[in-house]
C-alpha cells in the first residue's frame, strides 16, 4: 500500500525543476492525473497487461466508449448462467457471488467481441472499477446498492468525467522493466516503493483483477506473474531491493525521488532501513539528499516517506533542508 | 503499620512523579490538549467565508465524533478528527472570491485551482504544527473518495486513512443538511438514502454502516 502523492513530490523540488518525468513502475494510475493536469510530460510504464492497459485507458487514451457499444455490451443477464461453465466458479464467495461471477465471465467474454481494442481496453478498465467495488462490499459485509449493469455503467461514465487533455503526452508504456531504455531524458526519475507483503486473495484487487484478465482463476499463478514483473522494484525485508537496476534506469535525470507508506513502524525504522539504504547506494550520482515524513495516522504508526535526491550541480530547496519539522534526515 | 504508611507515601509519590513525566512529555512532544474553543472561532471566520448559515465545520465535528465512536477510535484519534473538522476548509481562505461564490459552472481552471484548497490547507497548517502530527494530512485527504475519484491524490480504499474517510462522510452529510443557493435542506430520510446509495462508492462501506447506525437511533 502506498499513498502517493504528486504534489508533495513538486513541493520537495525546486519550482518548475520537473518538465517531464520517468517511471519504470507506477502505482495505481489515476494517482498520476495531477501531474497529468500540470502539463508535465510522462514517461510511465507497467510490465503487467492488466494494468498497463488502466494506464493507457485513463492517461493516455482520450477516447469515450461509444454509446452503440453500451448498449450492446453492458447487458442485464435475465437467467443465470451454470456455475459449471464458469471458469471463475472457484471464486464463489471468495469474494464474489454467484450473480457477480456470472457477469464477470460475461462482461470477459463479450468484451473479444468488441472489434476496436481501445474500446475493448475502456470496458474492461470499467469492469476494474466493479471488481474494487464489490470486493470492498463484501469485506465490509454490505450489499452493493446497484445491480450490475448500473454500475458497469457507473463505472464508465467515472472514467470519461476524468479524460481531459494535457499539453504534454503521456507514454504509457507496457515493458519488462529490464527492457526499458536506460538514456531516459526525463529531469525527474521517481520509484513510487513498494514493500513485500501479502493480503488475502479476496482483499487483494491487483491479483484478483490480473487474474480474471488472463482468464485463469489461478491466483497463485496471477501472483506468482505480479512478482515476477516487479522483481527488484519492491522492498523486501531481508533484501532490499535492486538499488543497481534502478540507478540505471535514473537515466540523464536530474532528480531522483522515492516514495513509500509505511504503519506499524516507528519513523526512525524507516530513515535507517530504507532511507540509509537508498541514499547510500544512490550518493555517487546523487549526492543530495532530503528525506521528509510526515504522518498520516499518527494512532496507527502510519507515515509517509518522501526521499528527495538531487545531482551534483541541482539545488535542492534550502527551506526544506532547514525546516526541522519537516525532515528525520 | 509503619511500613504500611511509608509503602503508601511511597506509591502516591510515585504515581505523582509518573504523572509529572508523562505531563512533560506531552508537552515536549506537543501533545497537550488543545484548546478547541479558540479553534472553533477560526472555523467560524471559514463558514462565513464558504457561505455557510449555520455552523458547517462544528456540526461536522460533532457528526464525525460519533461515528467515529461507534468504529472504536481511540481519544488521540478523536483528538485529531475534531481539530480536522474543524480547519478542514482552511485552504479555500486563499482561494478568489470570484471562484468560490461564482454562480455557474465552474470551468476546468477554475475547478482545478478550487480543488487546490485541501493541499492549501495541510501546507498552512503542518507549518506550524510538530512533523508527527496527523491533522495536516487529515485536511489534505478530506475530499478523497472510497473508490479512487476524489482529489487530490486520488487514495483509493484504506490508502484513505479511516479518520479521513469518517471526515469526507460528515462533511457530505452537514452539507446535505444545510440550504445551499442552488437547493434547500434535505431531510434526514433523503440524506440517509443518498449516503447508502453511495456506500462503496463515494464512502467507506464500515463508515456508512457506523452512520446509518447513529442516524437509526
Amino acid at each position: 500500500m502506498i499513498r502517493f502523492q504528486p504534489s508533495w513530490i513538486l513541493e520537495s523540488l525546486p519550482p518548475d525543476a520537473a518538465k517531464s518525468l520517468f517511471m519504470p513502475l507506477v502505482p495505481r494510475p489515476s494517482s498520476l492525473m495531477w501531474f497529468k493536469r500540470l502539463g508535465i510530460r510522462m514517461y510511465v510504464n507497467d510490465p503487467l497487461e492488466s494494468r498497463a492497459m488502466l494506464l493507457r485507458t485513463l492517461l493516455a487514451e482520450g477516447e469515450r466508449f461509444t454509446e452503440q457499444n453500451r448498449r450492446r455490451f453492458n447487458r442485464v443477464i435475465r437467467k443465470s448462467l451454470d456455475l459449471q461453465m464458469n471458469p471463475f466458479r472457484n471464486w464463489e464467495n471468495k469474494p464474489f457471488s454467484a450473480s457477480q461471477l456470472d457477469y464477470l465471465f460475461y462482461w470477459r467474454e463479450a468484451a473479444f467481441e468488441i472489434s476496436e481494442p481501445v474500446q475493448r481496453d475502456i470496458f474492461w478498465s470499467a469492469v476494474s472499477g466493479v471488481m474494487a467495488h464489490w470486493m470492498a462490499m463484501t469485506a465490509a459485509g454490505t450489499t452493493p446498492a446497484f445491480p450490475p449493469d448500473e454500475l458497469l455503467a457507473c463505472m464508465l461514465r467515472r472514467r470519461e468525467e476524468q479524460l481531459f487533455e494535457s499539453a504534454e503526452k503521456v507514454y504509457a508504456l507496457h515493458l519488462p522493466i529490464e527492457e526499458l531504455g536506460e538514456e531516459v531524458e526525463a529531469e525527474l526519475f521517481v520509484v513510487p516503493l513498494q514493500f513485500q507483503g501479502r493480503k488475502p486473495f479476496e482483499t487483494d484487487h491487483d491479483v484478483m483483477y490480473h487474474a480474471w484478465f488472463r482468464g485463469d482463476p489461478d491466483l497463485h499463478a496471477a501472483l506468482g506473474e505480479i512478482e515476477a514483473a516487479r522483481r527488484g522494484w519492491v522492498f523486501d525485508w531481508k533484501n532490499g531491493c535492486n538499488t543497481d537496476a534502478m540507478i540505471a534506469k535514473s537515466g540523464k535525470a536530474a532528480y531522483a525521488v522515492f516514495i513509500w507508506s509505511g504503519a506499524d513502524l516507528p519513523p526512525r525504522w524507516h530513515e535507517e532501513n530504507v532511507a540509509a539504504v537508498l541514499r547510500n547506494a544512490f550518493s555517487t550520482r546523487f549526492p543530495a539528499s532530503v528525506l521528509r515524513v510526515k504522518a498520516a495516522d499518527a494512532g496507527r504508526d502510519d507515515y509517509d516517506f518522501l526521499l528527495t535526491m538531487a545531482r551534483p550541480g541541482y539545488a535542492l530547496p534550502a527551506d526544506l533542508r532547514q525546516s526541522p519539522g519537516n525532515e528525520l534526515g | 503499620m509503619a511500613v504500611y504508611i511509608l509503602n503508601a507515601i511511597l506509591a502516591v509519590a510515585c504515581t505523582w512523579l509518573a504523572w509529572r513525566l508523562f505531563d512533560l512529555h506531552e508537552r515536549l512532544n506537543g501533545r497537550q490538549m488543545p484548546d478547541f474553543a479558540y479553534i472553533e472561532g477560526v472555523s467560524g471566520i471559514i463558514d462565513a467565508a464558504e457561505s455557510y448559515d449555520a455552523p458547517h465545520a462544528l456540526g461536522m465535528a460533532r457528526e464525525a465524533e460519533g461515528i467515529a465512536r461507534r468504529l472504536g477510535i481511540d481519544e488521540k484519534g478523536l483528538v485529531s478528527l475534531r481539530m480536522a473538522c474543524l480547519l478542514h476548509d482552511c485552504g479555500m481562505l486563499n482561494i478568489a472570491r470570484d471562484i468560490i461564490k461564482k454562480a455557474g459552472t465552474l470551468d476546468a481552471e477554475e475547478l482545478f485551482i478550487l480543488r487546490m484548497h485541501p493541499i492549501i490547507g495541510e501546507l498552512a497548517i503542518r507549518r506550524s504544527v510538530p512533523p508527527f502530527e496527523d491533522v495536516p494530512s487529515l485536511i489534505r485527504w478530506h475530499h478523497e473518495k472510497f473508490d479512487g475519484t476524489g482529489y487530490p491524490d486520488r487514495l483509493m480504499g484504506d490508502e484513505i486513512p479511516l479518520v479521513a474517510r469518517i471526515l469526507s462522510l460528515s462533511d457530505a452529510v452537514v452539507a446535505m443538511r444545510s440550504d445551499r443557493p442552488y437547493r434547500p435542506a434535505l431531510d434526514e430520510e433523503t440524506i440517509r438514502a443518498e449516503i447508502g446509495r453511495q456506500s462503496g462508492l463515494q464512502f467507506d462501506p464500515a463508515v456508512v454502516r457506523a452512520f446509518l447506525e447513529g442516524a437509526a437511533r
